[in-house]
Parts: C-alpha cells; sequence; structure tokens
C-alpha cells in the first residue's frame, strides 16, 4: 500500500458507497424478547451479539431491527480472508491521485449507521480486534492509516453473529471479546411458528410448510451424527420456493436441502429416505 | 466436493499420509496408477476406508489400498460391502483372514440378476443407522439376522433382500421393516402384555402373526400421521388388504388405538374362528417375552438413573427442589409437592442429560413417567459426596477379559463384533459396595 502525500487527503465519498436506509419493512417474527432487548441496547450504546445456528433468522433480524430503528445497516459477511483494511479502509489510485476509502466499517462509523458483522469468528485474529476500542466506553475507531481517531455517534451500534455448533477451537470466541456485548440466543422457531415463516417466506401452503418443518427438525436430529448441523430455516425455505415455482417436492427437498447439507454417501441416502418418508 | 479426478501423484500422496508409506520403505504407485482410473467419487470412498482400517492397523489399510483400484474397476461392484468384510475378517482373524476375504470376496462378486437386483444388509446398514437416528433422536442398535424382528433396542433386519423388483425397491423395503420395527418400540406394540391373549390360542406362532400383522396396521396408520411417504409405500407394497380384514384394518387405524386394541381384535378373530394371516412383504415376526423382559430391565435402569440424579439435584439444591435434603430417603412422591415442577410438566431440561434421556425413554416405555418414579433411590446410592474413593479397585486390563460386548465404532458407521472389553475385579474385604468398578479397552 502506497503512502499517501499530504496533499492528496481526499475524502472519498465519490468512490465509497453511500450508506442506504431500509425502506420496507423486512419480514421478521420474533420469538422471544429480542426485539426490546435490541431496542434497549441500541439506546443504550450497548453492541451487541446475536448467537446460534446457520439459517435461523439472525440477519433478518438484524434487517429488521435497523428498519425499526430508521439506521442505515452495513453488512459485512466475514471469512478467512477478511483484513483489517477490508473492513477500515486502504489507500486507491484513482487516476494519478492516492485516495482513501473508507471500508465498511469505518463508514458505518462515520454514518451512524448499524454495521452488522456476520460470522465473526470466520475473520482473521488480527482484524476482530479492530472492533474493540468501540465496544467499550471508548466507543471509537481509530484508522491508523490515516492516524484518524474517529468517535462513534450515538447512532453507530456494532452488531456481530456467532455460531458456538462449530465445535472448534479455532472457531471459539475469546473471552476478552466476547464479553463486550449484550448477547441474544437464536435458535430454530417453535415448529408451528417456523412453518408460518417458511410458508411466507416460501410461498407454499400450510401443509407443505409443516412437511419441511417436520423433515428440518429430522435433520437437526442428526447434529454430529452425520451432519456438522441440521437444516436451517433458510434451507426449508429455500425448498418452498423451489416447491412453489412448481418443483415436485422431492426433487426440491433434495436439491435445496440434502445436497448442502451432506456430502458423504450414508448421510446423502438417510436425508433421501428421510425426504422419501416426510413427503 | 470437487468433482475432478484425483491425479496418480495426488493418490500416491495422500495415502502415503494415510499409511505412513514411506516410513515402511513402500511405495504406493501401483496402487495410486490403478486409483486413477475412477471417478472422483470412488476414489474417495476407496481412501476413506483406507483411512478408517489404517485406524485400525496400517498394513490392514495397505491391504485395502492395493486391491481397491482392481476391484472397484469392476462394473456394480459393491466397494463398501467389500471393506467392511474385509474388515470384520480382521477383527475376527487378524491379517492373513483379511487378505483371504478381501481376496475371495471378488471372487463371489454378484453377477446373477437377482444378486444385482439384490441389495444386502451391509450396503444400506449405513443409511438405515442415519434414517434412524432422525427418527428416533438417538443411535440405534441395528443387526441383521435370520429372524426379522426387535426388542426393543436392537433391530434385527434380514442379511439381504430381493423380494422387490429392483435394487432400489428392495432398498425401500428395508426402510419400510426398519420403520416398522422402529415403530414397534416407538410407539407402544411392547406396552401391554399379550400373553394372557397368546395363551388362549392352540398354536403360538399363529397368534404371534396375527399380532404383527394387526400391529403393522396399527403402526402404519401411526407413521402415516408424520411420515405419510412411508406409510404410501408400506401401502403400496401390502397392496389393499383382503375384504375381512379390511374393517379391522379401519378399526386399528384410528388415532387412539393401542397394542391392546390389535390384542382384542384377536380375541375376537379366535372366537370366529382365524385362518391363516395375510404376508405383507414387510412381514416381521414377535418376540414379546424377550422384549418384554428387556423393557423391564431397562425401565428399572432408567428409573434408577432417574432417581439418583433427583437426589443429587436435591442434595444440591435443596430448596429450590421442594424436598428437604431426604437423608432418610422418604418416598418424596408420597408429598406431591417434592416432584419437581418441571418433571411434572414433562419439562426435563433441568436434568442432566443421562437423566434426561433416561426420563424419555422411560416416558416412552410406560406412556408417561408414574410419579411412584420420581423418588430419590435408596440408602447407598450414588450420591455426590460418595464420589471418587480412588480408583484403587480398578483392574488392569491386562489378561483374558472377563466378557466381550459388541460396541459401536462411530469411525466404521457399524457394530464391531466383541471390540469391548470387560475386566472385573475382586471385591477385596474393605472395599466399599460402590467401589466395584470396570474396565473397557478396545482392542487394538
Ligand atoms: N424469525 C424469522 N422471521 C422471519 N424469517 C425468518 C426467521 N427466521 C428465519 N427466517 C427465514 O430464514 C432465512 C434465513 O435467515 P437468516 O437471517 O439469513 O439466517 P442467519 O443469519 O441466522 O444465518 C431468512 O431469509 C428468512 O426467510
Ligand atoms: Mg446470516
Amino acid at each position: 500500500m502506497t503512502a499517501p502525500n499530504s496533499s492528496a487527503r481526499n475524502d472519498l465519498r465519490a468512490v465509497a458507497t453511500p450508506l442506504v436506509q431500509i425502506a420496507k419493512e423486512p419480514y421478521y417474527h420474533a420469538t422471544g424478547d429480542e426485539l426490546e432487548v435490541f431496542a434497549a441496547a441500541a439506546a443504550s450504546g450497548l453492541p451487541v451479539m446475536l448467537k446460534g445456528p446457520t439459517g435461523c433468522g439472525k440477519t433478518r433480524f438484524v434487517e429488521h431491527m435497523a428498519w425499526r430503528l430508521k439506521r442505515p445497516l452495513v453488512t459485512v459477511a466475514c471469512h478467512d480472508d477478511l483484513t483489517t483494511s477490508d473492513l477500515v479502509g486502504r489507500y486507491l489510485i484513482v487516476g494519478d491521485e492516492t485516495v482513501w476509502m473508507d471500508g465498511p466499517l469505518t463508514a458505518a462509523v462515520r454514518g451512524g449507521a448499524i454495521c452488522y458483522l456476520d460470522e465473526i469468528v470466520e475473520a482473521r485474529k488480527d482484524t476482530t480486534v479492530v472492533i474493540h476500542p468501540l465496544t467499550d466506553s471508548r466507543r471509537a475507531l481509530p484508522v491508523e492509516k490515516r492516524g484518524e481517531y474517529i468517535e462513534a455517534p450515538p447512532d453507530f451500534m456494532l452488531v456481530i453473529s456467532y455460531n458456538p455448533g462449530y465445535q472448534s477451537v479455532l472457531k471459539e470466541m475469546k473471552p476478552s471479546t466476547r464479553q463486550r456485548f449484550v448477547a441474544l440466543d437464536f435458535d430454530y422457531p417453535q415448529a408451528e411458528v417456523e412453518a408460518g415463516i417458511v410458508a411466507h417466506e416460501g410461498g407454499v401452503d400450510a401443509d407443505t410448510a409443516t412437511k419441511l418443518v417436520r423433515l428440518g427438525t429430522l435433520t437437526r436430529k442428526l447434529k454430529g451424527a452425520g451432519l456438522d448441523e441440521g437444516a436451517g430455516t433458510r434451507l426449508l425455505v429455500h425448498a418452498a420456493q423451489l416447491i412453489a415455482k412448481g418443483m415436485a417436492p422431492v426433487t426440491a427437498c433434495t436439491a435445496a436441502i440434502a445436497r448442502p447439507l451432506a456430502d458423504e454417501p450414508d448421510t446423502r441416502h438417510a436425508l433421501d429416505d428421510l425426504i422419501a418418508a416426510v413427503f | 466436493m470437487s468433482e475432478r479426478k484425483l491425479f496418480a501423484h495426488e493418490l500416491e500422496a495422500r495415502l502415503d499420509e494415510l499409511l505412513l508409506l514411506t516410513l515402511r520403505q513402500r511405495s504406493a504407485a501401483l496402487p495410486a496408477a490403478q486409483l486413477e482410473a475412477l471417478p472422483r467419487q470412488q476414489q474417495e470412498r476407496v481412501l476413506h476406508w483406507v483411512g478408517i482400517a489404517a485406524q485400525t492397523s496400517t498394513e490392514l489399510g495397505w491391504a485395502i489400498a492395493q486391491r481397491a483400484g482392481t476391484r472397484a474397476a469392476q462394473p456394480g461392484f459393491a466397494l463398501d460391502d467389500w471393506a467392511r468384510a474385509g474388515l470384520e475378517a480382521h477383527d475376527a482373524g487378524g491379517l492373513a483372514a483379511a487378505q483371504a476375504r478381501l481376496d475371495e470376496y471378488a471372487a463371489a462378486a454378484p453377477d446373477s440378476a437377482s444378486a444385482a437386483r439384490g441389495v444386502t444388509f451391509a450396503a444400506v446398514e449405513g443409511r438405515l443407522a442415519g434414517f434412524l437416528h432422525a427418527l428416533d433422536g438417538r443411535p440405534m442398535q441395528l443387526r441383521c439376522g435370520p429372524r426379522t424382528w426387535t426388542d426393543g433396542e436392537t433391530l434385527w433386519l434380514p442379511e439381504s433382500l430381493d423380494l422387490a423388483a429392483d435394487a432400489a425397491g428392495n432398498r425401500r423395503l428395508y426402510t419400510v421393516i426398519a420403520a416398522l420395527l422402529w415403530a414397534q418400540a416407538r410407539f407402544g406394540t411392547f406396552n401391554v402384555d399379550p400373553e394372557p391373549e397368546l395363551v388362549q390360542w392352540a398354536d403360538r406362532d399363529t397368534a404371534l402373526d396375527w399380532f404383527s400383522l394387526f400391529e403393522g396396521m396399527r403402526l402404519e396408520a401411526r407413521l402415516a400421521l408424520d411420515l405419510p411417504g412411508l406409510a404410501r409405500d408400506m401401502a403400496a407394497l401390502r397392496g389393499p388388504w383382503p375384504a375381512e380384514l379390511a374393517p379391522v384394518a379401519a378399526r386399528l387405524a384410528r388415532p387412539e388405538a393401542s397394542a391392546a386394541d390389535s390384542l382384542a381384535c384377536m380375541a375376537e378373530l379366535r372366537r370366529v374362528g382365524a385362518g391363516d394371516t395375510a404376508h405383507p412383504p414387510y412381514r416381521t415376526t414377535l418376540d414379546p417375552l424377550a422384549a418384554r423382559r428387556l423393557r423391564a430391565a431397562r425401565i428399572a435402569r432408567d428409573a434408577g438413573t432417574l432417581r439418583r440424579a433427583l437426589n443429587i439435584m436435591r442434595a444440591i439444591d435443596p430448596h429450590s427442589r421442594g424436598g428437604a435434603s431426604d437423608s432418610e430417603y422418604p418416598p418424596l412422591a408420597a408429598d406431591g409437592d417434592s416432584v419437581p415442577a418441571e418433571l411434572q410438566s414433562g419439562d426435563l431440561q433441568g436434568l442432566p442429560p443421562d437423566a434426561r434421556a433416561a426420563a424419555q425413554s422411560l416416558a416412552q416405555d410406560l406412556d408417561g413417567i408414574p410419579p411412584e418414579l420420581l423418588r430419590p433411590a435408596g440408602p447407598g446410592a450414588w450420591r455426590p459426596e460418595d464420589r471418587d474413593e480412588g480408583d484403587g479397585a480398578v483392574a488392569a486390563a491386562s489378561g483374558e477379559p472377563d466378557a466381550l460386548y459388541d460396541e459401536w465404532d462411530y469411525r466404521r458407521g457399524a457394530w464391531r463384533r466383541d471390540w469391548c472389553h470387560l475386566y472385573e475385579s475382586e471385591d477385596r474385604p474393605g472395599n466399599t459396595p460402590g467401589s466395584m468398578r470396570c474396565a473397557f479397552a478396545t482392542r487394538t
């Protein structure tokens, strides 16, 4: 990365993506007191951690809360190549100028947005450290490359998600990080509630939705016995969407649920048998 | 998984890694060259079995690796069955037996039409284990044998099936039979005592055939509630019931029907005179005496586990559990408030996992948890404070074991005969009753 010459310390609004506010209410079915807790944390400037298996509504919930609180939402899907620069920003050469571009985190801090770091443990360890000053009483983001110290406005809020299901030491979150957050536990909703969500999101009738949820519940029993994790609501919604398009349920479930879940032949066949049994 | 075939040098590296071949100054070049011709999925399957075998013995892994390439190239070759047969032979007779089994298996490779559509237990064991685990929430013990039945804990399935016209049909038949046996245990076939009815029949086997048939009718309807696809398969396999049986089938299909209704139907049939039963292809046999013996032992064991857990919960937290810390073990169920509220309401989350499993198993055996079971165990029961008196009494795991058990090997995804060794030790004077310990060792 080239060092800037001081005259080129331009503001980069031209390059940075503008922050957007969610206009239409994202459908979210609350399953506990998560709406109240999140709103209270937002009002107190506290960061929030959403814990739970994949596809159980964490991302949807954040979208819904951003809409409710009328704050822009910046979502970052964390992965193992995610660097601090990807989050905070970097210098770019634009024409013959060196210009700074805010990363999504910096943009969210400046704009008083909700910044959602999805699957935070996937990111490299050094990346998690940059969020620390934002999660305590400092509520600030040091942008070292620019020698800038940005104090977060009251509307800025940090939200992270974390799936404790993957039993891997490497994917554990350190206490020094986790103890900074107000935590909300997410789990698959009760069967009837989940069927309502699947029917609504997938555009299928109640009977089909109930069967999809029954299948999902059966696959969740195989966690640790052939599957790392059972089918989340998301996979059930995907299958529902295929069925709504006219695909036969067994074909839809095989493509949207069984294949994404398992590679190992015995487990794949067991899932095939479950699909055939439920439909 | 990427579908690209692995090249010989990649296969060689993977084999080397699994079997530490360079250390043994062996080369995987030849087996790797043979495996290169296979599709990726089969290549991975071979490596999978080599890896599993290597956990038992690298020689065994090498034996499989050497032979797999040429064997797996034969059309329709059942690689999984072949490898499992080799592993079993190794368990029973060592490396030489395994090598012989792996070689002769090829000679016996199926080529007739019936073998092509026939399906062996070994070929479906893994998928059935997964299927039943999902249905039951716990691993189920699967075996094959001459009789198709369950004692409520182990499911015995046929060694092979070739009744259906194709392999897919025979696999479906396996699934239906396994689900039906599971349903017998799950939905109360063994929760009634059939003996008073059975003894009134001249021929016990005929009586059991009818009982099994009627229970099949009831359970098909029960399965149809949650697993309509499975019930459809059953109905298709059996065809329509004969006209004289249709009313009974309808009666047993009512949601409130229980095994007692099947017995009542038998009593009626007995009075009008029973002929031979219909024989659906998924027919199972019943051995209610064996099942009820096991059930009694299971109830006693689960009740003990649950009571001990309740004891501990009360000892740790006497106030919130509503009981005194019962030094004299009064029958707590006598005063209603000492039964933890969460148990009365059926919520078992407060229990430790083993006790929760015991409570669930009890609820299944007894259609609910009777209050008299929610008492702490009697004197001498395990309580938190008399744990760990030192493990001096544990026998050294040496010499001949006193007993051998089959145990589940999660890596193979199969039960292993006599894999678990039980050593007993003498109860020396001065040892407390609780000091008898068993030491388990797995054969290496
Ligand atoms: N409580 C809920 N309300 C509405 N939709 C939900 C809910 N839970 C799950 N979903 C559905 O499941 C899908 C996946 O949820 P998502 O929020 O992406 O999961 P996560 O972020 O936990 O992995 C959503 O797109 C939505 O269709
Ligand atoms: Mg998400």
